[in-house]
C-alpha cells in the first residue's frame, strides 16, 4: 500500500529555537487507523496541524498524498485532510445543521446537487438525518460532536484527523463517536486519532505512535506499545486496567480488552 | 457541616423540562460523594444549586424545594456566606481565572473575605506549596499547563477554607498524568477532613476514594448507594449506560462463568487480591474442579 502521509525529520518551533517537534519521522499507509498518544504538551496536536497545512515545518518536510505541504495551499490540503477539532463548539457557526455541513463542500466549489448529496450522506452516517433545519447550538453536546464530524466527512477527504474526539463526552456518545470512526475506517478512509484515553486506544486501534517532548518514543502495534512499561512511563501514560491487572497477576499475555482478559483468566487460572 | 436537599426542582429560563426533579439527599461531614450520569442529566445544575449559584447568580429559572446548609435555607443566606462553607471548582478552570498572576488568583477569595494581610500571605503560601505551584507564583494563569490550571482553580477555592468542596469534572480535559495529580490533591483534602462532592463520568480512577455514588438520569436521582453495591449491579449499570471501570466489567463476566468473589472488586488491586484468594493451589473455584 502507498503511504498517504510521509513525515521526514520534522522540526517545528513557534518561537525561534524553542522546538516543540524535534526531528519526527514516520509514514502512514493509506487506509490505516492509527493513534497518536502522549501527555499534554508532547507535540501531538502540533504534529497533526502539519497534515492540513495549518502549520508548516520549520525544518524537514511533510507530504500528503504526494503533495509537499510547504508548497500547497490550505484549500488544496483540505481536500485530502479533514481535521475534527477537540471542542465542537469551536468549529460550529452556521444557523442550521444543513448549512453547517454544507459549508465545507461549498467552499470546495461543488455544485448544489453534489453538495446536497454529500450533506445528506454525512448526516446519515452520523445519525443526524432529520435535524437539517435545527440550529446547531440547540443540539445536545453529543449531537454537536457528531455534527462536527459530519461537516468534515462532507468534504470527503482521504484522511480524517480526530483530536480527542471523546473528551468531555458521556459514555454513550463516546461509543457513538467510535462507531462513526470505525465506519469511516471501513470505507477506506485513513484515520489519525489523538487520544488520552488508553482504554479506547487499546480497544479500537491497531497501531500507535507514542510521543513525549516532541519526539517519537515508539511506533508499533498497540499490543507492543502497551507491553513496554518503561516507554509508557517516560511518556507519562498509564496502560488500561486490564493490562495493569494482567501484570499484577503475572500473566504472560497482554490483553487489550475486557473480553481478552476474561478469556486469559478463565483459560490460565482455572 | 451538613447539606440537606429537600424536594428540589429547577427549570432553566425558556426551558420546558425541569433540569432537576424532586431531588432529595443529605451530605454528611467528611463524605466523598461521586455524582455521575450522562450529559444533560442535571449533574452540573445540582452542583450549582449546592454552591448557591442557583438561585443567587443564575436568576430567572424556577426553583422549588430547598437546600439547607447547616439547617439554613440557601435562599436566606448571602452568596458570600454560602461561599465560606461550600467552595466550587468549575469544569473549565479558565472560566474562573482573571488575576494577573497565580498568587493574585489565590489571594482574590481571601481579599473578599477581608482576611488580614499577614494571614493572607501565609495562606497563599501554604496553598501554593500544597499544589506544587510555588515556583509559578508570579506567572500568568494562562501560561500554565492544563493540569496546573486545574490545580490552581482548586487551591484558589480551598484558600477560603470551605468545609465542602464541589468539583465539576476536574479531570476531563487533562491527560492521565495531570488527572492523577489532581486526584492526589483530592486525596490529601479528604485526609484533612473536607467533604468532597465530585462530578465525574469516568469513575475508574476515583474508585479508591469515593464513599458514595449518586447517579442522575433526566434530572432525577436514580441510585444513591455505596460504590460496591452500585458496581455489583450489572443490570443497573447497563440500564444507566454509565462508564464502568474495566476490572468491574471483567469481574461481572467472570461471575457469569462461575467465579465467585467474596466481595465485589472495584480497583485493580482489589481485583487481583480477590482473584488470588479464590482458591488454594491455583485459582480454581469449586465450580471449576
Amino acid at each position: 500500500m502507498q503511504p498517504i502521509i510521509i513525515v521526514r525529520d520534522l522540526w517545528f518551533a513557534y518561537e525561534k529555537a524553542d522546538y516543540i517537534l524535534k526531528g519526527v519521522s514516520f509514514s502512514i499507509t493509506s487506509g490505516e487507523l492509527i493513534a497518536i498518544i502522549g501527555h499534554n504538551g508532547s507535540g501531538k496536536t502540533t504534529l497533526v496541524k502539519h497534515f492540513n497545512g495549518l502549520l508548516k515545518p520549520t525544518k524537514g518536510s511533510v507530504f500528503i498524498n504526494g503533495i509537499d505541504t510547504k508548497q500547497a495551499t490550505v484549500a488544496e490540503l483540505a481536500r485530502n485532510v479533514g481535521y475534527v477539532f477537540q471542542n465542537p463548539n469551536h468549529q460550529i457557526f452556521a444557523d442550521t445543521v444543513y448549512e453547517e455541513v454544507a459549508f465545507g463542500p461549498r467552499n470546495l466549489g461543488y455544485d448544489e446537487e453534489r453538495i446536497h448529496e454529500l450533506v445528506e450522506s454525512s448526516l446519515q452516517a452520523t445519525g443526524l438525518d432529520g435535524t437539517e433545519n435545527t440550529p446547531p447550538f440547540a443540539l445536545s453536546m453529543g449531537a454537536r460532536e457528531r455534527l462536527a464530524i459530519a461537516s468534515i466527512i462532507a468534504m470527503d477527504p482521504k484522511v480524517l484527523v480526530f483530536d480527542e474526539p471523546t473528551t468531555g463526552q458521556d459514555h454513550k456518545t463516546c461509543l457513538e463517536v467510535m462507531e462513526i470512526i470505525r465506519k469511516c475506517s471501513k470505507e477506506g478512509k485513513t484515520i489519525v486519532l489523538i487520544s488520552h484515553d488508553m482504554e479506547l486506544v487499546a480497544e479500537w486501534v491497531n497501531r500507535v505512535i507514542v510521543m513525549a517532548d516532541g519526539v517519537i518514543l515508539l511506533e508499533g502495534s498497540t499490543r507492543e506499545a502497551f507491553s513496554k512499561q518503561e516507554v509508557l512511563k517516560s511518556a507519562k501514560l498509564k496502560p488500561p486496567q486490564v493490562i495493569q491487572a494482567a501484570r499484577k497477576l503475572g500473566l504472560q499475555d497482554i490483553p487489550l480488552t475486557v473480553d481478552e482478559l476474561v478469556t486469559i483468566i478463565s483459560r490460565d487460572l482455572t | 457541616m451538613k447539606i440537606k436537599v429537600e424536594h428540589l426542582y429547577y427549570t432553566y429560563p425558556y426551558s420546558q423540562n425541569p433540569a432537576l426533579s424532586d431531588i432529595n439527599f443529605e451530605v454528611k461531614e467528611k463524605e466523598f460523594i461521586l455524582i455521575t450520569g450522562p450529559s444533560g442529566s442535571g449533574k452540573s445544575t445540582l452542583a450549582l444549586s449546592l454552591a448557591g449559584v442557583i438561585p443567587h447568580i443564575l436568576k430567572g429559572g424556577i426553583m422549588e424545594g430547598r437546600v439547607l446548609i447547616d439547617g439554613v435555607d440557601s435562599h436566606l443566606m448571602r452568596l458570600s456566606e454560602v461561599a465560606r462553607k461550600i467552595g466550587m471548582v468549575f469544569q473549565d478552570p479558565e472560566c474562573q481565572f482573571f488575576g494577573l498572576s497565580v498568587e493574585e488568583e489565590v489571594a482574590f477569595g481571601l481579599e473578599n473575605l477581608c482576611i488580614p494581610r499577614e494571614l493572607m500571605e501565609k495562606k497563599v503560601n501554604e496553598s501554593l506549596v500544597l499544589s506544587g505551584l510555588l515556583k509559578f507564583r508570579k506567572k500568568e494563569p494562562s501560561s500554565l499547563s492544563g493540569g496546573q490550571k486545574q490545580r490552581l482553580a482548586i487551591i484558589s477555592v480551598l484558600a477560603m477554607e470551605p468545609s465542602v468542596i464541589i468539583l465539576d469534572e476536574p479531570t476531563s480535559n487533562l491527560d492521565p498524568y495531570g488527572a492523577s495529580l489532581v486526584l492526589d490533591t483530592l486525596q490529601k483534602l479528604q485526609q484533612t477532613g473536607k467533604t468532597i462532592i465530585l462530578i465525574e463520568r469516568k469513575a475508574a480512577h476515583v474508585m479508591p476514594l469515593a464513599s458514595r455514588i449518586i447517579a442522575l438520569q433526566e434530572g432525577k436521582i436514580v441510585v444513591d448507594a455505596a460504590p460496591r453495591k452500585f458496581f455489583a449491579d450489572e443490570a443497573l449499570l447497563r440500564n444507566l449506560q454509565v462508564y464502568t471501570p474495566q476490572v468491574v466489567r471483567v469481574a461481572h463476566k467472570l461471575q457469569e462463568l462461575g467465579f465467585k468473589f467474596n466481595e465485589f472488586p472495584l480497583t485493580v488491586e482489589e481485583f487481583c487480591e480477590l482473584l488470588k484468594k479464590l482458591g488454594s493451589g491455583g485459582y480454581a473455584t469449586d465450580n471449576y474442579r
